[in-house]
């Protein structure tokens, strides 16, 4: 019994989330605030229980760790952000953030996103048992890298030599954008998919 | 009026947004009730990610990100279904933690849990059906008004809750578990524990765990003393998974695989910190609409596979049919694919229509 409740809850708002497809109206609007204030109260709940009671009330009140005293107190400094006279105290917790994510991000971000990428890159063809396909995937892709960076180098006006290299460059590039575009249809489409099996077989039970 | 192909197209594409609307909702929902069969040739990520999990071992152990909330649920959860269940056909055991998303807590149980249900079904089966012809439970369901799948989910629920010691279970269905006490079949589900999927053993959901990027670092020093507890607040030290003297997770060196069902920049993330930093194998499963982003990973070997929107699930979803062609059911990504390619085809009809109503509305108005 519950789970028809659910499901029927669940149906009506779809529904009305799809009214607007017709115009705007009131139930859209409900349906809209609803998820809003929901989706931010589960928040708000999530965060309470897995953070603040996770990481500061069980081992500090609980398990006596009171090492854990010192990130609470530096979270709490966020709090000053309320009074214009203790605002100041905020620039610690967001230094002490940005520095050991700027620490720990930069040199793996470095090595993932731009040091592997860059030798694999120059690297396309040492493929063991390599094709004519796997060459000619190689040339390609090679041609697409070296075009596309010419085409974002602005330092030369795009003239002569230059000009046709970046003019193939933004081909692919617009080769790449049109997959892009051609998936983003795909998950739009999914995601109605996604609804319709939902009315229709979670709700309505009439298809298999 | 005379007809002239000028008038047509620009009546056309002035005509209101709205019979679009409902042609695509006609074109998505027809599909799915003529099941018009669409075969599915997996994708060659998909196929990676599905050799990679079929050379673990039984006794290996996954970790899934679940990072992703309810709007994407229709891409991802499918995905999600397809691999659990297969690591669970090979005995592979299952993590899940979601990071990214607090709304995502619930959805990776489910995902997890469902599919633990499914196969300790197939495991049951005959022993459910044995438990069906006794008149005590016969009377039960009628008193009840339940149908068989709801009676089979509360003994499956029992027999797991027994095994896992899970007394809320137990509790929630008391007056069934004293029939089947009495009638002695409670007793008769002890030469199956070694083969359910059971919470603590062959799998472990975290929930949600604020911290992000300092929980996926926290893990690859040590997994328990990071996240202390399972989703319901049990301490991980309780489980098998995480005390046992033989086969015991510590951190992601106990990790065969990280595989992230990701709508958002998480991939990322899990190929920068795990894949480089701890140098584990990640794969990835995202929205389309994020996925082209992701092939040049695949390319320099840093995603060893690469799910694609609800395509990538279906793709699983078969090879999974394939591989278990008993048990294996086509699930929602399979379901689905029909009416993605009516939908496709009715875009492409009206891409191609445009383009031409474009010209000839052109042509005519400069004439």
């Amino acid at each position: 019994m519950i789970n028809i409740i659910q499901t029927t809850i669940g149906a009506i708002l779809t529904l009305s989330i799809f009214s607007f497809l017709y115009k705007d109206n009131p139930l859209y609007r409900i349906a809209e605030h609803l998820l809003i204030g929901i989706s931010v109260g589960y928040i708000i709940g999530q965060q309470y229980h897995m953070g603040f009671m996770n990481y500061v009330i069980t081992p500090i009140f609980r398990e006596g760790q009171l090492v854990y005293l010192i990130p609470s107190f530096i979270g709490l400094m966020y709090l000053g952000f309320f009074s214009q006279k203790t605002s100041w105290l905020i620039r610690f917790p967001i230094a002490i953030s940005l520095g050991i994510g700027a620490g720990y991000g930069i040199p793996y971000t470095f090595q993932a996103s731009i040091f592997i990428q860059l030798r694999e890159t120059l690297t396309v063809f040492s493929e063991p048992g390599i094709t004519g396909f796997g060459i000619f995937s190689g040339v390609l892709f090679l041609l697409g890298v070296f075009t596309a960076i010419v085409y974002f180098f602005f330092s030369w006006k795009h003239r002569g030599v230059v000009g046709i290299v970046a003019k193939v460059g933004i081909y692919f590039l617009m080769i790449g954008f049109g997959a892009s575009f051609g998936l983003t249809v795909m998950g739009r489409i999914s995601l109605l998919i996604g609804r319709f099996l939902f009315l229709f077989k979670d709700w309505l039970h009439i298809i298999s | 009026m005379k007809f002239s192909w000028h008038n047509f197209f620009t009546w056309l594409t002035n005509i209101d947004r709205r019979w679009i609307y409902l042609l695509m909702a006609i074109v998505v929902v027809l599909p799915l009730f003529f099941s018009f069969s669409v075969k599915v040739k997996p994708a060659k990520t998909v196929n990676m990610l599905y050799d990679f999990m079929e050379n673990l071992e039984p006794g290996n152990t996954i970790l899934i990100g679940f990072d992703y909330s309810p709007d994407s649920l229709a891409e991802l959860n499918p995905m999600g279904k397809a691999v659990v269940y297969h690591a669970f056909k090979r005995g592979i055991r299952v993590m899940g933690i979601a990071l990214a998303w607090p709304s995502a807590a619930g959805l990776g149980l489910d995902v997890i849990q469902s599919q633990a249900f499914k196969i300790n079904l197939e495991i049951m089966d005959e022993k459910l059906k044995e438990i069906d012809a006794l008149d005590e439970i016969k009377k039960y369901k009628a008193d009840k008004e339940l149908t068989d799948d709801e009676v089979h989910f509360r003994i499956m629920k029992l027999a797991v809750g027994i095994f896992e010691r899970n007394q809320d279970d137990i509790d929630l269905f008391s007056d069934l578990m004293e029939i089947l006490r009495a009638t002695g079949a409670a007793d008769e589900f002890e030469p199956f524990k070694a083969d359910l999927i059971l919470s603590g053993v062959d799998y472990t959901y975290f929930g949600y765990k604020p911290g992000y990027v300092s929980i996926m670092l926290g893990m690859g020093k040590d997994m328990v003393s990071t996240l202390n507890t399972d989703y319901r607040g049990i301490s991980l030290m309780q489980y098998e998974m995480f005390n046992s003297n033989t086969n015991k997770i510590k951190n992601y060196e106990d990790v065969s695989l990280v595989v992230d069902l990701a709508a958002g920049g998480s991939v990322g993330a899990w190929v920068v910190y795990v894949n480089t930093k701890f140098g584990r194998p990640v794969a990835a499963g995202v929205t389309a609409v994020m996925a082209a982003d992701y092939y040049p990973f695949i390319q320099s070997g840093q995603l060893i596979g690469l799910l694609n929107g609800m395509r990538g699930a279906a793709d699983y979803e078969t090879l999974n049919m394939r591989h278990f062609p008993d048990t294996a059911k086509p699930g929602k990504g399979l379901g689905g694919m029909a009416s993605q390619t009516w939908a496709h085809i009715m875009i492409l009809l009206f891409i191609l229509l445009g383009n031409i109503g474009y010209f000839i509305t052109k042509k005519g108005g400069e004439a």
